[in-house]
């Protein structure tokens, strides 16, 4: 009896030690970059480091920055990039693996102007919308990178 | 007497014009009783330059075009109502005036930008005295020139979501605008600059918007003067502009953690004079500005007066006030090349022995206590303890922690003349 009262006690205390995806408080989270308020359900992005830290961003733009030569984490220290899915307002997705839409009418908050998608269908769909070019992961983060 | 032909050749075809011009120009009626009752039908039938009297009474007629340079006038303020369907008013022409309507009914879109006067590419568009209630956007402008936007009240929906609202005035890619007068509450920011250069705003009251009351982003060689802005959420925000003139506004009751009375962000040459921060979480906070000048300006019973971070260069503070404040200066690093002098610090506890109204002993504005606890924001419990409190003393005697640069050298003895009262 005794060891299983233990034992659900480690696992309930396990439980609340996991580190599940970064909410955002849009209205009161503040970029960690540019400081303006997260409003805007669209664009937020996110970086949960390796030590389970979360950085929210009003978009891929402030986010991009953030790591590298002159931002405030490296790159080796971010274990989940988050964007948010431009079809599904408010629903985080892993960065790595979204399709992305670099479009100007897109005026996103801080004019990176590039959304992202879970599916590549998603994002055609938006393409008739809002005219422009696909870009990856990789290519998101050479656009964001300041030289 | 040789030079008057001349002159008469210029006056003659300057005769016509003027006996011409405004008598070609017609006045429509549109009203419940009147020849015309639908307003869309009045604007087809329009000429340029003509004036379309409204009289009272609802206008549900969807999207209303207004592709002619007209004078739409509301006589005892006619509701235009949208109905949802998207922009309620949409401006193409240069030249349009739409003065005394009540304005309601865009529909609400997480992909446009509906309004309820929408203003693209149109020049010299001149709104006046409207009624804004409940709409997304109440007024969007992009690629205008030359606008005149004075005394609208301008009133979001407080029920709906964060994201179901938008701004109040929102310019993208515009120039030398002004905005007079307006009042805007519960929209997303009240008043929203983007690319906008050499404009004024001016005796504009901005009240709980959910973000900012007031928003700069990328827009140059601006001012904006006596105007309020209070209980928005996150204050005013002025960002990656250079070039901006604040005179005289006031900050009041911007509270939260990000919340901020003025939030400077990436900002060259700008001058912050006579402006009035009372009861804002942060009322003033400098984060990559170079070449500020602040001067005269009161700062009373905010939670931070200044936060200056260490990548502000060449900012200066003059003949500012400051009481009240449970920090009066909070910085994360040391700022170099930042000036304070001749400000009135109500914690100084100098003398001024030769009596020229200064003292005598500098003033270091930054406590131990606010460096501690901008490294452990937690360390804010022991506010007002006896601990700090002690901690401060012992700066003050014998000052070894704090930056050297950050003093007051001629700390004033009396509040500065010309600052405002509370």
């Amino acid at each position: 009896m005794k060891e299983m009262l233990i034992t659900a006690a480690l696992v309930f205390m396990a439980a609340g030690c996991t580190v599940g995806q970064p909410k955002i408080k849009y209205g009161a989270d503040e970029c960690a970059h540019c400081r303006m308020n997260v409003v805007d359900a669209k664009f937020a992005a996110a970086i949960q480091t390796t030590k389970g830290r979360d950085y929210v961003f009003d978009a891929p733009e402030c986010m991009v920055p953030f790591t590298g030569r002159n931002g405030h984490l490296v790159k080796e220290e971010v274990a989940h990039w988050y964007v948010t899915d431009f079809a599904h307002p408010g629903t985080l997705i892993d960065a790595t693996k979204a399709f992305y839409l670099h479009a100007p009418a897109l005026k996103s908050p801080m004019r990176g102007n590039v959304a992202a998608f879970a599916t590549d269908a998603d994002r055609q769909a938006a393409k008739k919308l809002f005219p422009g070019d696909d870009l990856d992961w990789q290519g998101v983060q050479k656009l964001f990178t300041d030289e | 007497m040789n030079r008057l032909p001349a002159l008469r050749s210029l006056v003659a075809p300057l005769l016509v014009l003027w006996a011409t011009g405004p008598l070609s120009a017609r006045t429509w009626t549109v009203g419940a009783d009147g020849p015309s009752k639908k307003l869309g039908v009045a604007i087809a039938s329009a000429s340029a330059h003509d004036t379309i009297r409204v009289l009272e009474g609802t206008y549900a007629e969807g999207n209303i075009t207004v592709d002619k340079p007209i004078t739409l006038l509301g006589i005892g303020k006619p509701l235009i109502d949208g109905g949802g369907k998207g922009d309620v008013l949409m401006i193409t022409a240069p030249d349009v005036t739409v003065q005394g309507f009540r304005i309601t009914g865009t529909r609400i879109s997480s992909l446009n930008d509906f309004a309820g006067i929408q203003v693209v590419k149109a020049d010299r568009v001149h709104i006046a005295d409207n009624e804004f209630v409940n709409c997304f956007f109440a007024m969007h402008f992009s690629e205008c020139r030359d606008m005149l936007v004075e005394r609208n009240n301008i009133h979001g929906d407080p029920t709906l979501a964060d994201n179901d609202r938008a701004n109040g005035i929102h310019l993208w890619h515009c120039t030398r605008a002004m905005i007079q007068g307006n009042t805007i509450t519960d929209h997303r920011d009240g008043i929203y600059f983007e690319f906008v250069t050499d404009s004024h705003i001016e005796h504009n009251t901005s009240l709980r918007n959910i973000r900012y009351g007031l928003h700069f982003m990328f827009s140059h060689r601006d001012k904006y003067t006596d105007n309020l802005f209070m209980h928005n959420g996150a204050g005013v925000a002025v960002m990656y502009s250079k070039n901006v003139d604040m005179h005289r506004n006031r900050f009041i009751s911007n509270r939260g953690a990000s919340a901020y009375g003025l939030l400077l962000k990436e900002i060259n040459d700008v001058t912050i004079d006579s402006n009035l921060f009372v009861d804002n979480t942060t009322a003033l906070l400098v984060d990559g500005c170079n070449r500020m000048e602040a001067k005269g300006n009161m700062f009373g019973s905010n939670g931070w007066a200044i936060r200056l971070f260490s990548n502000a260069t060449a900012c200066t503070f003059t003949r500012n006030t400051f009481t009240g404040n449970t920090f009066d200066l909070a910085t994360n690093g040391n700022p170099e090349y930042n000036k304070f002098s001749g400000n009135y610090w109500d914690r100084y506890k100098g003398y001024d022995l030769n009596r020229d109204g200064t003292g005598d002993v500098p003033f270091r504005p930054l406590s131990l206590f606010a460096m501690v606890n901008e490294r452990m924001p937690y360390a804010v419990v022991l506010s007002r303890s006896l601990l700090t409190g002690l901690l401060d003393q012992a700066e003050r005697l014998i000052p070894s922690m704090t930056p050297e640069g950050l003093e007051d050298d001629k700390p004033l003895m009396k509040p500065p003349h010309g600052t405002r009262k509370l």
